[in-house]
């Protein structure tokens, strides 16, 4: 099991340096040039432009301007923004942790509310309650994010004034504060993430409840509540974590979208602008830990299979 | 042998599909004695699993609901007894084992696990005790290094293990009735004889009753004491296990019998009965076997024969056995 975990953490390794080198070859492949981002308005004096050109060490080669590049990143140097000479680091600092609290917040309470709502839809199949979330279901997974989070600002913002449209507070600041303005934005990344969920969960949960072994386990007379939290779920959840799994990626893609329309400063929003001012250090960072995320969470769950199923560390120890 | 544990009147077992009902089993009356074994057999389909399934309560609805009949278990009618008291019954005094071994224990328990949760829940046992007994039931069905087999998972184990398993799991409350569903059908042929032997040895020990569900004549004629043979739902004999070998009187048994491949007959095409079991929606009017049976007249054709006694313990719901019958007295 350790042997296993630690395994499959190393393997983040060549998977997060193939990204790093995606990543560089793709910027440094964009039409324009940071160097007459830089000059701004002075972008015709040639002389200026070469020797900022020379300053950011970007006549150098593209390979000798990776490894430059990779090498500061594995010392904790991601760069510095073009724009305002701050480093990026502090950039990530200040804007990483409002991304990541979104994305937490709606994969958390997703899955907290979508398991046991498919598990309920499963166990009163075809009734009322099961139709009517199935439809909910389908149009959860069918609106985009950042339509459902205009007419969520309409809804409770401008018409029932409960919630504000935009703005933030730190959490550490003001705990409440910052959770009414993280509902609208969490929920609206949310609904999809914890509609598939419910769908997943609900048809795995039907596949299960048909298998000899629980037949077997309520042929010794144990209760239904037992039959089917011990007996159902922790095989019903084995697809289901792949479905989330496969689900973080999108929920990351879809925090950087509703970022800017609830005006959050999270790394959405200076990803949007770094990419229109050809602010590449600041743009590869934040790709960057983007990918780390989505490739950690993914090994987590890879971590978690051991745990919820037997089958896999056995068979690869 | 005479004291009655499990007597079954009447019962009738209905099915709800698209729209259709129909019975799946359909009065079906029998009765186990005590450390009997009493063999159900017919063919896929024919409502075998479904009964022994209506015994222990186990339909769910949709699709299936027993709406009629008795089951009277030690006397007690377990079709009037509340949910809670029937989880009482099940795995303690009645206990089941199923066709398919490899998938009837849960993949993500150790077996261990799964054999203690019957006997804390049922007995009261301590972890500590529970996986001692269950040390002691693996071993006792023939589990090498049960100490270590305790804490395997199901997919560590090879099919006839993982019967064996559920045998140790069904046992651990000392039930008063086992029912196999088809234990051995899964299996291959060296592995089916060992698990016959087994439940064999484990039945005589206990002096437990045994229903045997299988299809194959070759195991009730090994195992059973009395058997019942099962066509589209209904019971069409009943008798000891020589009667029904020895002098088979429903078409469909005797049928059944010549459909058996033997060592010293010469060597010839093997008997089959023509013609499928109909579909339970949609039986013909008469005898559910009268479209197949060589010997139907046009009173089989337009009336249901009824169970009568034609021999002593010896049953048969058959108009043209019937008349057999008193022409040879």
């Amino acid at each position: 099991m350790w042997a296993q975990t630690i395994r499959k953490l190393l393997s983040m390794i060549p998977i997060l340096l193939l990204v790093s080198i995606v990543l560089f070859t793709i910027i440094n492949l964009l039409p324009g040039d940071p160097a007459l981002a830089v000059a701004g308005e002075a972008f015709r004096d040639e002389a200026l432009v070469a020797q900022i050109r020379e300053d950011l060490g970007l006549n150098k080669p593209l390979v000798v301007r990776y490894f430059n590049w990779l090498g500061g990143v594995l010392q904790g140097d991601l760069g510095r923004s073009l724009k305002s000479r701050q480093p990026v680091v502090e950039i990530v600092r200040e804007r990483l942790p409002v991304t990541l609290e979104l994305t937490f917040l709606s994969m958390f309470f997703s899955t907290l509310i979508a398991v046991p709502l498919g598990i309920y839809a499963a166990l009163h199949r075809n009734k009322a309650a099961d139709v009517i979330n199935s439809i909910v279901s389908m149009l959860g997974v069918a609106m985009p994010n950042f339509w459902l989070a205009i007419l969520l600002i309409l809804a409770f913002s401008v018409n029932l004034k409960l919630l504000p449209s935009s703005g933030y507070v730190p959490f550490f600041t003001d705990p409440i504060g910052n959770l009414r303005f993280m509902i609208l934005p969490a929920f609206s990344i949310g609904l999809s993430f914890a509609a598939t969920i419910t769908r997943q969960t609900r048809s795995s949960m039907l596949e299960v409840l048909g298998q000899d072994y629980i037949m077997t386990a309520r042929s010794k007379g144990l209760r239904d509540r037992v039959t089917i939290w011990k007996h159902a779920l922790r095989n019903a959840l084995i697809p289901v974590v792949t479905v989330i799994s496969m689900q973080i990626g999108r929920l990351i893609g879809g925090a950087v979208v509703t970022e800017t329309v609830f005006a959050l400063p999270g790394i959405g929003r200076e990803l949007v602008d770094g990419i229109s001012q050809r602010n590449y250090d600041v743009v590869m960072a934040l790709i960057l830990i983007t990918a780390f995320f989505v490739v950690f969470a993914n090994t987590f769950v890879d971590i978690l299979y051991i745990l919820i199923d037997p089958r896999i560390s056995k068979k690869n120890d | 042998m005479s004291n009655k544990l499990l007597e079954v009147m009447n019962l009738v077992t209905q099915f709800y599909n698209h729209g259709q009902s129909y019975p799946v089993v359909d009065h079906v009356s029998f009765s186990v004695a005590e450390g009997e074994v009493f063999g159900i057999v017919g063919e896929s389909g024919c409502g075998k699993s479904v009964t022994a399934k209506s015994v222990m309560r186990l339909i769910s609805y949709p699709p299936a609901k027993i709406i009629g009949g008795e089951v009277l278990f030690d006397g007690v009618d377990l079709l009037q007894l509340s949910e809670q008291q029937m989880r009482h019954i099940r795995g303690n005094d009645i206990a089941m084992i199923f066709q398919e071994p490899m998938t009837s224990l849960n993949p993500v328990y150790t077996c261990g696990n799964q054999i203690e949760e019957a006997l804390m829940l049922h007995q009261g046992m301590s972890r500590a005790e529970s996986r001692a007994k269950a040390i002691e039931m693996l071993s006792l069905v023939g589990i090498p290094l049960p100490e270590k087999r305790v804490d395997s998972y199901p997919h560590e184990l090879s099919g006839g293990m993982r019967q064996r398993v559920m045998i140790a799991m069904a046992l651990s409350c000392q039930p008063k009735l086992l029912i196999a569903d088809e234990p051995t059908t899964a299996l291959d042929p060296t592995i089916q004889a060992q698990i016959l032997e087994l439940i064999s040895n484990l039945q005589k020990k206990r002096n437990m009753s045994v229903i045997f569900i299988t299809h194959d004549l070759g195991v009730v004629a090994e195992t059973c004491d009395r058997v019942m043979v099962m066509y589209a739902g209904k019971v069409v004999e009943q008798a000891d296990v020589k009667t029904l070998f020895n002098n088979p009187a429903h078409p469909y048994t005797q049928g059944l019998m010549r459909a058996v491949p033997r060592l010293n007959a010469k060597r010839e095409r093997l008997f089959t009965i023509e013609g499928i079991v109909p579909h339970l929606a949609n039986l013909p009017e008469g005898c559910a076997f009268a479209p197949r049976c060589p010997q139907a007249g046009d009173m089989c054709r337009q009336m249901r024969p009824v169970l009568e006694e034609v021999g002593e313990g010896h049953y048969v719901s058959c108009f043209a056995a019937r008349k057999g019958v008193a022409e040879n007295v």
